[in-house]
């Protein structure tokens, strides 16, 4: 009786250790995907000097774009062709005045749905425009306050 | 941290620009208003500083009076006579009497003129002739002598 026991656990043991083993290979694939965003820092108001030319800064903060897009500020609004921007006398009298809006110092006016700014993955400094110039009230502007508007949208679109 | 965001939101707000935090495929519209302030000028021009006196005249004409420039509407330029001295020598005018004298407009004497932005900037100026107008007997009763006076106007926006 032993004997037909051990045969018999010998065999099991034999037999479980000629089961083949088969080596397996897995992969776990890890995604991360960030969309682009931005931070808008455009002033909502300037004042537009009589005498000189007025400077604003067209800035953004927190960029963080896709390599292969980048934010893009252009004009939506406001302004017409050659960059004028029509301002409107506060006493509701009707009189108006203009200005000329343009990129560069002095520069020509920019068109009625300009760029006037890009920028790309985390850098703060524009790729493109960055700055609008505001030229002097004309010098036969009838005296008052004035006030224009200029709309602009920021959107992220592809690079070039 | 939540209050922390506000505060700074309401900080950069209050700072005059719009912080935007913008996502992709989002656009995002902004306004800039631009404002501007033309501030009011004008230029009064009084008549002649210098001009002789015809000792028998009992009234001269000493010129015209205008403001021209660019204020706003609604405001007025009121120009009025500031101070008038009577004519007196000028070599001893402590001794020697004035001659007492007026202002005048068409005849009457003039106080003050009042002039309208529509009519400070028109290409053709409003002006008034001034003319001084002395007593009947003022001349016939002063020492011969050669005399000095002077009217001072002043114009203030209203």
């Amino acid at each position: 009786m032993k004997k037909i026991t051990k045969c018999m656990l010998g065999a099991l043991m034999t037999g479980a250790m000629l089961t083949p083993v088969h080596a397996e290979e897995a992969t776990t694939s890890i995604q991360y995907s960030k969309t682009s965003e931005y931070t808008l820092s455009i002033d909502s108001s300037v004042t537009v000097s009589s005498t000189t030319e007025t400077e604003q800064a067209i800035k953004v903060s927190n960029v963080n774009t896709k390599s292969n897009e980048k934010v893009q500020i252009a004009i939506k609004s406001g302004v017409g062709s050659n960059g004028k921007v029509t301002l409107t006398r506060d006493d509701a009298s009707g009189v108006t005045t203009e200005v000329t809006a343009s990129l560069d110092k002095n520069g020509a006016g920019i068109g009625a749905n300009e760029v006037i700014a890009e920028f790309e993955d985390q850098s703060t400094t524009a790729t493109k425009g960055g700055k609008l110039y505001y030229s002097k009230i004309p010098a036969d502007a009838a005296a008052g306050s004035y006030t224009g508007t200029i709309v602009y949208v920021g959107s992220v679109v592809a690079r070039n | 941290m939540k209050h922390k965001k506000l505060l700074l939101a309401g900080m950069a707000m209050m700072l005059g620009w719009l912080p935007l935090r913008v996502q992709a495929a989002d656009d995002q519209e902004g306004t800039i208003t631009l404002k501007a302030t033309v501030p009011a000028s004008y230029e009064l021009s009084i008549p002649i500083t210098s001009t002789n006196i015809d000792y028998d005249q009992q009234t001269q004409q000493i010129g015209k009076l205008s403001v021209q420039g660019n204020i706003e509407a609604g405001k007025t330029i009121t120009v009025s006579v500031k101070e008038k001295k009577d004519f007196k020598a000028s070599t001893n005018p402590q001794e020697v009497p004035g001659i007492p004298f007026k202002v005048t407009k068409a005849g009457s004497e003039f106080s003050n003129e009042v002039w309208t932005s529509d009519e400070i900037k028109a290409a053709v100026p409003k002006e008034i002739t001034l003319s001084i107008e002395f007593e009947a007997d003022a001349w016939s009763m002063a020492s011969s002598g050669e005399y000095i006076g002077s009217v001072v106007f002043s114009a203030a926006m209203n």
